[in-house]
């Protein structure tokens, strides 16, 4: 039976039906989609959180415990809520990493260091050598309302957050 | 002998079940009246064995098969929905309840709108931090840091230009990567090569880093190629050291040479967004998320790039795999099918029948041969007209009482369907009474009532794989508290059959019906064999079995037989009657073959 109703599907009319099907639905749903990876970590993090928050239990401090605690880190992460992520994370360095980008978030628009706008790397095989923005992304992130941009200065490595158009 | 001793009627019971038909014009079929009695392959009625207890199995309110066994959703307190499925290994599921493998709950581990998956470990799926639940997919990583190394270690080449480098989470259990991180930091390199620090795994399975690079001196304006796994394009966490000083870190140098042919940096791998339904076509796994159908790319469980997404005009209440690159799609008023078509996407939908569709997932199933069967407001299979598909309404059109199922399923009381390979059933259930199809000859088993054998209404059902026995059909009772009680299909002790014939109608004779000779199996030598005669449409009192209460009532052996002759002598009987059997039977060969009535014939006069 599966068969033969794939023979049916497959062939040209009936893909041609379904083509013409998928036209007129993509017009009436095609603005549901998300294609923008920062509000489509944000959902998969939201998600995550839920699922964790359904299996944690208080007071949990065995290894499982533990492994969940680390996973609702990355939940909020996910979501930029960086002060959270970094209250649950299992590193220093990942606590650190994430105070910065909360702290950056907290100032956005601001860059948070006086490095200069532009970075020179000497080229061998060109006098002028490389001449980049000093800022480099870093990380695209939702936290529901805004989509934020983090960006490493190549100087000192602060890293600062602007807030997408 | 009286005058015009005649035979009067004869039944052989070949036909089922058959309560939508005209009473009084004969057949050889059950009419109503009859209970508990099953159709078999061998053309002789049975006795149903009725349920069978399955001990120390819990049931489920959905239930899937999957992993060479069945799968499930839901409690008594709680009902179930969504998918669960097995891919790469992996227990997989979406949507709501608590998760049941192989009639037992797995602790603490309840479904939600996240594509989650549970690895299988020494036979059982229990939750662990190597085991999960994980969800399916990565969030993209932070880029690393990379830094000049003058002093490359044995085996690294020396690299002279300008460059960056990109990682990517990956998960060993379900080969999964993130999308790749941005770039790195710029180095210019000048006879050295690059250790590169990553930043930390994150707790989702994630158990390596992928590494990508550009072609030496294209730096950040270069396309990104996966770093060949020869030369340390993967590293395990496990793997990564302190170098320099540089702690989780990892040595690599390249050449452009080595990226000839390399694959690009990971950029489709977009972590599965919250759904309803999932599933798995050959190597493509599919979400359901009200109606947006997320297409995943090939051979991954967790990268659904957006574009890849169809389109179905309404949210699907259940879906069934019907076999190799096909999966129906049931909605409230459209039934469509996903199909496998290679490439990517790799799966596309069109809708097959309009207006028409279930209400709960219970309501469709698969049945004999694989074949869809689905209540359509009654009992249905999908099957194929020329190039349309269509719904065959004729295949339950003998038995009435389903006109009156409808109104009176419920979410907690659905319309269960589910199909027994044993007796090649398709069984249709509605709170405790379960009406079955024989698959094979297309006839109806008389409507069976497991009140007293059941603890609750039936909620879900599915075909369990017994080694060496076959598919038994297996279904779950919930009596809305406690735990959900699992049965298995007609493999009980017994029930008490009943068993009416179709009426012999003369219309404008009269006479009296004499004898009734009949034949049967009986499986036990303990219960009465009662045989009574209903006259004129007079279900309600029929006449008595003239042995009743006698020891010839009740047969003294096992097996094939003529049961004791009656002779009911019932006065004007002869121009319209039928035969109740009753019989008890302990779960085995308990049955009717045939009987005869006998008797005088006398036309009667009409003006």
């Amino acid at each position: 039976m599966s068969q033969q109703m794939l023979d049916v599907l497959l062939a040209p009319e009936s893909r041609q039906k379904a083509a013409e099907e998928q036209e007129q639905l993509r017009k009436v749903y095609g603005d549901r989609i998300v294609t923008d990876p920062a509000l489509v970590t944000f959902y998969w993090g939201k998600q995550l959180e839920n699922s964790v928050l359904q299996q944690l239990q208080p007071d949990d401090f065995s290894e499982d415990g533990q492994h969940l605690l680390q996973r609702l880190s990355d939940a909020y992460a996910a979501q930029a809520r960086f002060t959270e992520a970094a209250e649950f994370a299992a590193s220093d360095e990942q606590k650190e990493t994430y105070r910065k980008y909360a702290a950056a978030i907290a100032h956005a628009g601001e860059r948070q260091c006086s490095c200069p706008s532009v970075i020179k790397y000497p080229l061998k095989d060109n006098a002028k050598g490389l001449q980049l923005e000093s800022l480099g992304d870093v990380l695209r992130v939702f936290d529901g309302e805004r989509v934020f941009t983090l960006r490493a200065c190549r100087h000192c490595g602060a890293i600062s957050a602007f807030v997408n158009a | 002998m009286p005058e015009n001793f005649t035979q009067l009627a004869e039944w052989k019971l070949t036909e089922g079940y058959i309560s939508a038909i005209m009473r009084g014009i004969g057949g050889d079929h059950m009419a109503r009246g009859s209970e508990n009695a099953q159709v078999t392959g061998t053309g002789l009625t049975r006795a149903s064995r009725a349920p069978l207890l399955v001990a120390g199995k819990t049931g489920s309110r959905i239930f899937f098969n999957t992993d060479q066994s069945y799968a499930g959703l839901g409690t008594a307190a709680l009902n179930g929905s969504g998918s669960v499925f097995n891919v790469k290994s992996l227990l997989t599921y979406i949507g709501t309840g608590q998760l049941n493998f192989a009639g037992a709950a797995i602790p603490g581990v309840l479904a939600s709108s996240t594509l989650s998956f549970i690895k299988k470990a020494g036979g059982f799926y229990v939750p662990g931090p190597t085991t999960g639940p994980f969800q399916a997919g990565h969030a993209q990583p932070s880029p690393p840091t990379i830094f000049a190394n003058d002093t490359p270690a044995a085996g690294h080449t020396q690299m002279s230009g300008a460059v960056v480098v990109y990682i990517w989470r990956v998960s060993s259990i379900d080969g999964q990567p993130s999308l790749a991180s941005y770039a790195s930091n710029i180095l210019v390199l000048s006879g050295q090569d690059v250790i590169v620090q990553v930043p930390a795994a994150d707790a989702n399975a994630q158990d390596i880093w992928g590494i990508g690079v550009v072609k030496v001196g294209f730096e950040e304006f270069g396309v990104g190629y996966q770093l060949p796994t020869s030369i340390g394009g993967e590293v395990k966490e496990a793997d990564l050291t302190t170098i320099n000083g540089i702690t989780r870190a990892t040595e690599i140098s390249w050449s452009n040479g080595d990226l000839f042919g390399a694959d690009l940096i990971p950029d489709r791998a977009f972590p599965p967004p919250a759904g309803d339904f999932a599933g798995v076509m050959m190597d493509t796994v599919w979400l359901d998320s009200a109606g947006i159908i997320y297409i995943g790319d090939p051979g991954f469980i967790g990268s659904f790039p957006p574009k890849n997404a169809a389109f179905a005009p309404e949210a699907a209440v259940a879906y069934l795999a019907a076999g190799e690159g096909v999966t129906v799609r049931f909605g409230t008023t459209r039934i469509g099918v996903l199909y496998y078509v290679g490439g990517s996407p790799a799966i596309e939908y069109r809708t097959v029948i309009e207006n028409q569709g279930i209400l709960y997932p219970q309501n469709a199933f698969l049945g004999y041969q694989g074949r869809i069967c689905a209540w359509l407001g009654r009992p249905t299979v999908l099957q194929l007209s020329g190039t349309n598909f269509e719904a065959d309404f004729g295949y339950s059109n003998r038995v009435a009482e389903f006109d009156t199922w409808a109104s009176q399923q419920t979410a907690n009381k659905p319309i269960t369907g589910f199909y027994d390979g044993l007796g090649q059933y398709e069984c249709w259930c509605l709170g405790r009474q379960i009406f079955a199809r024989h698959a094979p000859t297309g006839k109806w088993n008389a409507p069976e009532n497991v009140t007293d054998k059941v603890t609750g209404d039936i909620v879900a059902g599915v075909p369990v794989n017994l080694p060496g026995i076959g598919h038994a059909g297996y279904f779950s009772c919930s009596n809305g508290a406690g735990a959900l009680t699992l049965y298995q299909y007609d493999a009980g002790t017994g029930s008490v059959m009943k068993i009416q014939t179709s009426e012999f109608s003369r219309m404008n004779y009269g006479g009296d019906v004499t004898m009734i000779m009949s034949e049967g199996r009986a499986d036990n030598t303990s219960h009465p064999v009662r045989i009574q005669l209903v006259s004129d449409y007079n279900d309600g009192a029929p006449i008595d079995d003239p042995l009743e209460g006698e020891p010839e009532q009740t047969p003294t052996d096992t097996g094939t037989q003529s049961f004791t002759l009656r002779e009911p002598n019932a006065i004007d009987a002869a121009g319209k009657h039928a035969v109740l059997v009753t019989m008890t039977s302990e779960g085995g060969d308990c049955g009717i073959n045939r009987i005869v009535t006998y008797g005088s014939t006398e036309e009667v006069e009409t003006r």
